[in-house]
């Protein structure tokens, strides 16, 4: 089979005072290319910490992690950095933007070079941050920052974009919009898509649920169909 | 590029930390290249105009047996020499040097600047900056010795680069120093004591070797250069060498100098703006680790980011480098005419040189990458997912003094909290107000060291002293002083037995309290010293010393010690200093009020105390001048130092600030917690500073006093420490309001 991301007993520990805490215990998982994983699970279960250490933001404890024939795991900071910046996106669940930079420089940032213009004001368009587009980021609501986020993940079209709640700070119109935009590039570009989320009406539009608890995947199921993002239920 | 503009706009953010580091590094290029480029100038010119005006390499005093030996050895093709004549005469308070003027002179070329040499008699010139002060100009008539002369040029005597007359008068007064040239016929005719010598000139066979060795005797330590040379083909030297050595030889010693000093601001003041980049660094990257984080969570490889802030030092090193060479170039001619203020050299044009740009952006931004670079390293090099968490502030141990401290008031608690925390600023601000603390009291102690020295050895009530070429025992007028001067050596130094007359009009003998001891004299083997030997040898009143006066080793009772401090002199009655020698009523000195002993022929020189004592007045004014500049500077640099590190400390507790602002604290209250936690320490550093100081100086007069022939008196009034304490203060509060301001401009933070 076409596996993008393969995970075997993926454990996570944080020293905690001089406690270890396991966040995350014996995983294992399996992407397909192309796929779109919705994980799903109560505040505090491990959503954001599989996800930084899928991305390789963070280091695993124990067990592999492979994209496709690569063990990440293994892998140095510098190898991490270059490996990110050829695969992977991702839409932070804080937005983590560069505060002195305006909006349209923060999504250039995304993608590192100055070049298609007609892509950037695309997706701007479409996640309506046009007439922002010379805003501070100080300037603007949590809401807006969250779409000047995700705009810089998508502008650069990765192999792989974790979206860690994508919608948190987004209503319902917006929220759809942008999960339309999300399959419709999966299905254009192929992307694999991981999306962490609170809410599980979003579930419905993935091939994939993972359900955590306490760190651990608490049940697994694939979708026979993906259901379209403007007909799921909100909230 | 996106990279660059998110540092480009760090910087805007801190612009004035920006703007200081510049500063700095404006500064200190600034002063190196000009001070470099001015000596560079003067160097070069220099030395072409010893070459041109081919400057004797030597000179010794008139006899007649060197005659025959320079004749014999000039002939052998060995130097060149020639017969110098100079008559010096003194008119109401005016030195002129007249020379004869030739058109063939070989050695010592004069140097006209403009109009023409004397041809006729009743011509002569002068120097251009004598006849500035008096308004004299080309065509008008001066007189000197009763005969007016017409003023047909202005020029200099090559060898007389540096104008110094006597010994005695070691600074150049323009209005009072000229150097006049007329034609041989009239030199023969003007009055004065006349000097011959011989000027040699070895034609390039030797190197020049101005710089003079002067052993503790005071005598010239052979073996440099020509003068080695000089003294192997066996012509003696005497000591009028020095004096014109001086002449021609002493800019020499300032370039070595002034070099010294500007390299060493220049590396101080690099020290400096790389401390601040380095502080800047450390709390901006505190700032922006998150940033850092960002980036590499984008994708961005660590030595991209690194690479991205260098951007700062060059920046930086950029505008303030290339500004200080532009700045010091402009500069330099001004520099030039200070430098040569008091030569007689032409001036030269000026020039650039590329060298010292390369200097001024290579020093600094070594320096400020090196600070930089380290930093960013330190950071980049943490894990992503560290950078974006936020950083945990408080530190275990931290947490222990909290509760340690939770007995105290909130405020108080909090200032010690807050200073535990900045720790290393404290540090800083502590080291810095101590140096600059030990800055003030020495020019606090040294502003009126040369007044107090001036006072007590210049207090003397006579006019002049007469020096005789033998001992002589004629009385003159019994107004006068007669002195018996013998100069005897003591722990291989060579000191001055004066013998005074115990009833006497000028010479009486005064201790610390200003009580006359001059009659202790009457005993038989009693002395009196000085302060200066005193402190020179650790002696003591009631001591014994053993002194070879007149052949015969005896010991001498000291029964006081007199205030004054120049010079290392033995006082003891006169008659028994005769009897020492075998004679009766003998004596080589006067002290007078009386112009008249100038005619006699006996006499080798005449000391006018008058002029002496404006003549050290002046240049002591200049160096109070000099003082007060450098305190100037240095007052700055505290204050830029201060401002910054505050700037930095506002900056770093912006969220605290903010928060404090919320809860309703008052600027001034906020002020009075974050910023005046300094004062303890700032006073701590200073009261340090004083013993401190006050030993170094000490120490320092110590020495000199043991190398020189002057001691001093350190006196600080607690006046003066109160305006020492004033000025720092001055400083901190303005500091303080200037910061303040800044604060109180903040906008309460924002959303998260
Ligand atoms: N750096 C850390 N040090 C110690 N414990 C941590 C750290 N990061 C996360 N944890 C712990 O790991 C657990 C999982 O955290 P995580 O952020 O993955 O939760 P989450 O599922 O994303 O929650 P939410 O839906 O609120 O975002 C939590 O209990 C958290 O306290
Ligand atoms: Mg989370």
């Amino acid at each position: 089979m076409n596996y993008c991301i393969r995970t075997t007993n993926v454990g996570k520990e944080y020293l905690v005072g001089k406690e270890k805490r396991k966040a995350l215990k014996e995983i294992s998982l399996d992407f397909k290319k192309g796929e779109i994983i919705v994980i799903l699970g109560p505040s505090g279960s491990g959503k954001t910490t599989l996800l930084n250490v899928l991305s390789g933001i963070d280091k695993v404890t124990e067990g592999t992690i492979y994209y496709e024939e690569k063990n990440i795991s293994t892998f140095s900071e510098r190898q991490m950095t270059k490996f990110r910046k050829k695969y992977i996106s991702i839409i932070f669940q804080k937005y983590n933007l560069l505060e002195n930079l305006n909006v349209y420089q923060n999504i250039l940032m995304g993608k590192g070079k100055e070049k298609g213009k007609s892509e950037i004001n695309e997706i701007m368009d479409l996640l309506e941050l046009k007439d922002k587009r010379r805003y501070q980021i100080k300037q603007l609501s949590g809401g807006e920052q969250q779409r000047v986020a995700i705009a810089r993940a998508i502008l650069k079209k990765p192999k792989v974009l974790f979206c860690d709640e994508p919608t948190g700070s987004l209503d319902e119109r917006m929220g759809k919009k942008i999960l339309k935009y999300l399959v419709m590039i999966n299905e254009k570009e192929n992307i694999t898509i991981i999306i962490v989320t609170h809410n599980p009406g979003i579930a419905l539009i993935g091939d994939k649920i993972i359900l955590m608890k306490e760190g651990t995947i608490y049940s697994e199921k694939t979708t026979k169909i993906r259901m379209n993002p403007e007909i799921i239920p909100w909230g | 590029m996106m990279l660059l503009l998110n540092v480009l706009k760090e910087i805007k953010e801190k612009k004035l930390q920006t703007i200081i580091i510049i500063l700095f590094l404006f500064l200190s290029t600034g002063i190196y290249t000009s001070i470099n480029l001015a000596l560079d100038v003067l160097e070069n010119q220099y030395y072409q105009y010893l070459k041109k005006q081919n400057v004797e390499d030597i000179s010794v005093g008139f006899s007649s047996s060197i005659e025959k030996t320079l004749k014999r050895l000039s002939s052998q093709n060995h130097f060149d020499y020639e017969v110098k004549l100079s008559k010096e005469i003194k008119e109401k308070n005016y030195y002129y040097k007249i020379l004869p003027y030739q058109k063939n002179i070989r050695i010592n070329k004069p140097y006209l600047l403009k109009g023409r040499f004397p041809q006729h008699k009743d011509e002569m010139t002068m120097l251009p900056q004598f006849a500035r002060k008096h308004g004299i100009q080309l065509g008008d008539l001066y007189s000197i010795d009763k005969k007016e002369y017409k003023v047909v040029g202005f020029a200099y005597a090559s060898d007389y680069i540096y104008p110094l007359f006597h010994l005695a008068l070691p600074f150049y007064e323009e209005e009072k120093e000229n150097i006049i040239y007329v034609t041989p016929w009239e030199y023969q005719m003007i009055k004065g004591e006349e000097e011959i010598s011989y000027s040699i000139d070895y034609q390039e066979k030797v190197p020049r070797a101005f710089a003079v060795k002067i052993n503790d005797k005071g005598e010239i330590e052979e073996g440099e250069g020509s003068l080695k040379i000089f003294s192997l083909k066996g012509i003696p030297f005497t000591l009028n060498t020095l004096e014109r050595m001086t002449r021609i030889g002493k800019l020499q010693l300032e370039f070595a100098t002034n070099r010294l000093l500007a390299s060493f601001l220049l590396f101080l003041l690099l020290f400096l703006s790389s401390c601040f980049l380095f502080m800047a660094t450390k709390h901006q990257l505190q700032r922006e680790r998150r940033q850092i984080g960002i980036l590499k969570a984008l994708g961005y490889s660590s030595s991209f980011i690194l690479i991205s802030y260098f951007v700062y030092p060059i920046l930086c090193v950029g505008i303030g480098g290339i500004l200080g060479y532009y700045f010091g170039t402009f500069l330099s001619p001004f520099l030039i005419k200070i430098f040569v203020g008091s030569y007689l050299l032409p001036l030269p044009s000026t020039f650039h040189n590329l060298v010292y740009l390369k200097i001024c952006l290579f020093f600094p931004f070594v320096f400020l990458s090196f600070s930089q670079f380290f930093l960013t390293l330190f950071v980049i090099h943490k894990k992503v997912i560290f950078l974006l968490q936020p950083e945990k502030h408080i530190k275990k141990t931290f947490s222990y003094l909290h509760r340690f401290f939770s007995i105290f008031p909130f405020s108080f608690r909090f200032r010690i909290i807050f200073t535990i925390r900045s720790l290393g600023k404290i540090g800083l601000i502590s080291i810095f107000s101590f140096l600059s603390s030990l800055f003030i009291i020495f020019i606090l102690v040294g502003i009126d060291l040369f007044d107090i020295l001036l006072k007590q050895t210049f207090s003397a009530s006579y006019q002049n002293i007469v020096y005789f070429n033998q001992i002589e025992t004629k009385r003159y007028s019994s107004r006068d002083d007669y002195i018996l001067s013998l100069d005897t050596t003591f722990h291989g130094n060579t000191i001055t037995v004066l013998g005074i007359d115990v009833i006497n009009h000028y010479s009486r003998l005064k201790d610390d309290k200003n009580k006359d001891i001059t009659e202790k004299l009457e005993e038989k083997n009693s002395i009196i010293i000085n302060r200066l030997i005193k402190q020179k040898y650790s002696l003591k009143q009631g001591d014994f010393l053993s002194l070879t006066i007149g052949g015969e080793k005896k010991y001498y009772h000291i029964v006081g010690i007199t205030k004054d401090m120049v010079g290392s002199y033995i006082y003891r009655k006169r008659e028994y200093v005769n009897e020492d020698i075998n004679l009766v009523g003998g004596y080589n000195q006067i002290r007078t009020n009386d112009n008249s002993y100038d005619r006699l022929n006996s006499i080798s020189q005449t000391y006018h105390i008058c002029d002496i004592k404006t003549n050290f007045k002046k240049e002591i004014d200049r160096f109070r001048l000099f003082l007060s500049f450098i305190m100037i500077c240095f007052f700055s640099l505290f204050f830029f130092l201060l401002l910054f590190i505050t700037n930095i400390i506002v900056e770093e507790n912006k969220k605290l600030i903010c928060l404090m602002k919320v809860f309703g604290y008052s600027d001034k209250k906020i002020e009075k917690m974050v910023l005046r936690i300094y004062i303890p320490f700032l006073l701590i550093s200073y009261f340090l500073a004083i013993p401190c100081m006050i030993f170094l100086i000490k120490k320092g007069l110590h020495f000199l006093a043991q190398k020189m022939n002057f001691s001093f008196l350190i006196t600080l009034s607690w006046q003066k420490i109160l305006i020492g304490l004033l000025l720092i203060f001055i400083i901190y509060f303005s500091v303080l309001f200037l910061s303040k301001k800044i604060f109180s401009n903040m906008i309460l933070l924002k959303g998260e």
